[in-house]
């Protein structure tokens, strides 16, 4: 681990990714504090309100705006009435973690007279940003949870179609064909109307969770089964074949290892992808419903016309979030794959030699010029 | 073979950074190598890993990695090429400097076929030459180089062909063009001993019949003898012996030189008899060079003096020889 | 004495595979090569790529399974199963459990260190993780103790045993792996071609650390090489093989000038470094057309050398030469090195 982040010091985008994505890790984590309000605190009259944080004499403030029009939902802001915004305010008491109870939170008003949104608020009046950390509770931890169950699936039918060979080989592989032609979206559609009666938040969030897993895993399950094909006929393998070592000890010691690095690596780069598929689903109605809130179904809800989204921009904030999300997951999944090759030495930054490069040419160029021709007929 | 030098290297470094595990290093690959080759002769380029052989090669033609900073001066019938863009070294490149590499299985494209090879090569200096016409040629480059069947062949894929063959075939593209100067990265070093007997025969008959010169890089220091005029002796980025080949086999000056023919067994020699001399320590690491002459931690005959600075290369008895060794010392084999 | 036995060794791998592989096209590896290996004894293979000479190491220690033939192995005081009345044991018929206690008579050691030492574990693990699981382990102290004396006997130090395989150079890799091999105290150890990835200043020193080793030790050893200088000086006695056959074999010292097979001498008159005069004549080779380099298939009757070589008539294609002893200690499979005595 510590070699990893000495390793991040020569990866300046790594290092920011990593960053981010502890930042909102820990935000997720600790949402109840963080967001100044519960999801479904409603303000009345305060529909689209825009967002009103502002600096006011070197203090953070929130800024009050009076309706203009009722039907358009245009707010003037009031100048000169602000609010103080406080850190570790005392606010709506709730339960961290459904354990704690507490009252205090990351920041706030005051003196709790006129509501801080940090960005904006949606049709209800609900601060957006307070949603959206909720919201990601359900769209950050989806990911790692169906990337985990698809990945223990995808090892244990890869690693044993891919050590035995054979006919577990051929058994496996059309095993996970059929999963394949499953489409995810009819499969959803379909439990979805069978069981729309019955199915609270809690549970459509474990039948989705569970689809994706069901859905994504030959994939992996055919790289996996490639690699231990591959990794196998490695003299190192033979060697501790030729030593009398069980089968099993092989395939832990040995093969699984070698390839924990590129599991690693594709955990970190599909991760975004159960992300954007869990978005997707929630986009299409299918996903987490109300009152429930996934960054997906924040888009579904708000983003629904281009009259609303150029009137009220910033309830596309979600967005904003999901692309850092899959950016750095993205990246940091780049960085670690680079990380974990044993014999690797790297060039050093492209671009910064394609910059130097190309800076290079430019000097050259200009040095050209005044000598008129050529130095080689000189000779 | 006449006077004026075809290429002469001069006082060539390369450095380029690369990233080892965390740390960010700096690869003196090479660190001052002269050299130079008149027409139609052989030059040997002898070393072992890290010496900054196959770099200082790549140099000629410009193919150096894309972060490598190249000080010097490297002449090619008078002309600077050393720092030059590469559209000014494409008159240079396949036309009269062909190379050669060690993996001939790596260096053709796997889908394309040979005849396909030789036409994409002959357009590059001859645009609008015809299909039929490449393929005549490029039947009678083949078969100068020994290709057997080359009309059949000319619609095979690289993968039909066996290794010393697809060398074969590297080395007819390479003259495709016309050719002065060949440099050949290790040839044979993936190929059977028998075909690489064969390809080195091959090389002498071009020297006789085309009159290119030949830079021939190896590790191998026997068989270098065996094609090269004269062989170059390269460690920790330098040359450190320069000499006609058979002089430099028989009675080397440098303790590098004779220690490689020392460290290797020779026909007719057998453990219960005579023990190997090999060369202690290891080859060194050209990211951190060592102050003085690069050979003193492994020299049996280093003084203090040897570590402070690099020698410089001097000629030796009779001129024709050059060593960079301060002390004077005669090997004989 | 005698230490291993090889009789008529025979491998055969299928070009196709899939669906329709019992119809498929067969390669013969190894066709029928016998050898035999003393006690204390250094044996060369030598060849040219594709000539079976690791095929025919691996079915030594059964990495692959003959298709026929017989191994033979003497244990020198170990139990090793059903024994003959010569003391030998059919190593094609042991059990699993013989079978362990046979690899850890038999070693081998691979060419590539790179490879063959799983990158991530560290230099302890990798010189153990093949002990723990061998009927003779003594516990982790103990073993630890045996694994840093067996590192400062090939010349690496017992600190080394915490660092990793890439720490270390090409040179320094092959001693860890010959270390390896050499911690259980084998008898007989297999070198796949250990010195052809190193540098030439380097492989003096791991061929004089074998000849130490082989000499503390009394250990015989399998060289398999293509360098036929490295293999002449290290080995007692030289199998050349040529398509999965075994064309000649004699005593090393010798071998560069006394060759009597034409593929054999074709070999050394190709080798840098030959001196002209020892009689090895380039023309023996012939010309080396597309088909030499093909691998033999089923259909084949004579001499698999018939196709290059020179001297060959009807006879050579037609009818497969006797591996016979022309003179002492000297076999030859040809016909014409047979008419010629």
């Amino acid at each position: 681990m510590k070699k990893f982040l000495s390793y991040l010091r020569l990866r300046p985008l790594g290092l920011v990714s990593l960053s981010a994505l502890a930042v909102l890790y820990l935000a997720m984590g600790l949402a109840e504090f963080v967001a100044p309000y519960s999801p479904t605190t409603a303000f009345k009259g305060m529909s689209y309100h825009p967002p009103n944080a502002r600096v006011a004499s070197l203090r953070p403030v929130a800024q009050e705006a009076r309706v203009l029009n009722a039907v358009t939902w245009r707010y003037a802001r009031v100048k000169g009435l602000y609010h103080r915004v406080e850190l570790f305010a005392r606010g709506e008491p709730y339960r961290l973690w459904g354990l704690v109870p507490c009252d205090r939170h990351l920041f706030g008003v005051a003196d709790g007279a006129y509501p801080v949104f940090l960005m904006g608020a949606d049709g209800l009046g609900r601060d957006l940003f307070s949603r959206i950390m909720y919201g990601s509770r359900i769209s950050l931890t989806i990911g790692f949870i169906a990337t985990a169950i698809s990945l223990l699936i995808a090892l244990a039918a890869g690693g044993a179609a891919g050590y035995f060979g054979g006919r577990v080989d051929w058994a496996v592989m059309r095993v996970s064909e059929f999963f394949m032609l499953i489409p995810a979206l009819y499969l959803i559609l379909f439990l979805r109307s069978v069981l729309s009666g019955a199915m609270d938040s809690g549970t459509s969030y474990m039948v989705i969770t569970v689809i994706l897993s069901l859905v994504g895993w030959p994939g992996s399950a055919r790289t996996v089964r490639g690699l231990v094909h591959a990794i196998k006929r490695e003299d190192f393998v033979l060697n501790a074949q030729l030593e009398s070592v069980p089968g099993a000890v092989i395939l832990a010691r040995h093969i699984l290892p070698q390839m924990a690095s590129l599991l690693i690596v594709s955990v970190a780069l599909s991760v975004p992808g159960y992300i954007m598929s869990e978005t997707t689903l929630s986009y299409l109605g299918l996903g987490i419903a109300d009152p429930a809130v996934s960054w997906g179904s924040l888009i579904k809800r708000d983003v629904t016309t281009l009259v609303n989204l150029r009137s009220y921009p910033w309830l596309l904030s979600p967005v904003w979030f999901l692309l850092a999300a899959t950016l750095a997951f993205n990246f940091l999944g780049d960085v670690l794959r680079d990380f974990y090759d044993p014999y690797h030495s790297l060039p050093l930054g492209k671009w910064r030699a394609a910059l130097r490069a190309a800076l290079g040419a430019l000097v050259r160029g200009l040095r050209s010029l005044p000598h008129g021709k050529a130095e080689g007929g000189s000779r | 073979m006449n006077g004026a030098p075809l290429v002469e290297i001069e006082n060539l470094r390369v450095d380029f950074p690369i990233v080892r595990g965390a740390e960010r290093l700096l690869v003196r690959a090479v660190r001052g190598v002269s050299l130079s080759v008149a027409r139609g002769e052989i030059l040997g380029l002898v070393g072992e890993s890290g010496s900054g052989k196959s770099v200082t090669v790549s140099a000629i033609p410009g193919l150096l990695p894309p972060r490598a900073v190249a000080v010097g001066s490297i002449r090619f019938e008078g002309t600077e090429l050393l720092g030059r863009g590469v559209r000014f070294l494409r008159a240079w490149r396949g036309r009269r400097i062909g190379m050669v590499f060690q993996e001939p299985g790596r260096s053709y494209d796997p889908l394309q076929s040979v005849g396909s090879a030789f036409l994409e090569t002959f357009r590059v200096s001859e645009p609008r030459l015809s299909r039929r016409d490449s393929d005549d040629r490029a039947v009678a480059l083949l078969e100068e180089v020994g290709l057997s069947s080359a009309r059949e062949r000319l619609v095979n894929f690289p993968h039909q062909f066996s290794g010393g063959q697809l060398q074969r075939i590297g080395i007819a593209l390479a003259l495709a063009q016309g050719c002065d100067l060949l440099l050949a990265d290790e040839p044979t070093t993936a190929l059977d001993v028998t075909i690489q007997a064969q390809i080195v025969d091959l090389l002498r008959r071009l020297r006789a019949s085309r009159g290119i010169a030949i830079v021939f890089i190896s590790h191998n220091l026997d068989l270098v003898a065996g094609i090269a005029d004269r062989i170059a002796v390269m460690y920790g980025g330098l040359v450190l012996e320069e000499a006609p080949s058979a002089e430099l086999v028989s009675a080397p000056r440098h303790p590098y030189a004779a220690g490689l023919l020392a460290a290797a067994p020779s026909f007719g020699s057998h453990w219960t008899t005579a023990a190997l001399a090999p060369i202690p320590g290891r080859v060194c690491d050209p990211v951190a060079p060592e102050p003085g002459c690069p050979f003193a931690p492994r020299c049996s005959l280093a003084s203090r003096e040897c570590a402070v600075a690099i020698p410089e290369l001097r000629p030796v008895a009779g001129g024709r020889r050059l060593t960079r060794c301060i002390k004077d010392t005669e090997y004989g084999r | 004495m005698i230490l291993l036995e090889a009789r008529d060794l025979a491998k055969r791998f299928n070009l196709e595979a899939g669906f329709f592989a019992r119809f498929g096209k067969f390669v013969r590896a190894v066709n029928g090569v016998s050898l035999s290996i003393g006690e204390d004894e250094a044996y060369g293979l030598v060849g040219e790529s594709g000539c079976g000479k690791s095929t025919t190491a691996r079915l030594l220690v059964r990495m692959y399974e003959a298709d026929s033939g017989a191994v033979r192995f003497w244990p020198r005081g170990a139990e090793l199963g059903k024994m003959a009345d010569d003391g030998s044991v059919d190593v094609r018929a042991l059990g699993r459990r013989a079978l362990v206690a046979y690899r850890s008579r038999v070693k081998y050691v691979f060419q590539d260190p790179a490879r063959s030492l799983d990158p991530r574990m560290s230099v302890a693990d990798v010189l153990l993780s093949g002990y723990r699981w061998s009927p003779s382990w003594p516990g982790r102290a103990l073993a630890l103790a045996e694994a840093a004396a067996i590192l400062e006997e090939v010349g690496l130090s017992a600190s080394d045993l915490e660092r990793r395989p890439p720490e270390f150079s090409g040179g320094q890799r092959q001693r860890i792996s010959i270390a390896r091999a050499l911690l259980l105290r084998p008898d007989l150890l297999i070198c796949d071609e250990v010195v052809s990835a190193l540098d030439v200043s380097v492989q003096g020193q791991i061929l004089n650390l074998l000849i130490e080793t082989r000499r503390r030790r009394k250990l015989s050893i399998l060289f398999i090489a293509h360098d036929l200088k490295v293999a002449c000086y290290f080995c007692d006695r030289i199998g050349v093989m040529y398509k999965g056959e075994m064309m000649e074999e004699a005593p090393a010292r010798d071998l560069w000038k006394a060759a009597l097979h034409p593929y054999t001498r074709f070999l050394f008159a190709s080798a840098p470094g030959m001196d002209p005069s020892a009689g090895n004549d380039r023309a023996a080779g012939g010309a080396v057309t597309a088909a030499s380099h093909e691998p033999r298939t089923d259909a084949w009757e004579g001499c698999a050398y018939a196709a290059r070589c020179p001297l060959a008539d009807d006879r050579c294609r037609s009818q497969r030469p006797e591996f016979r002893e022309i003179a002492p200690a000297h076999r030859v499979r040809c016909h014409k090195a047979d008419a010629a005595e």
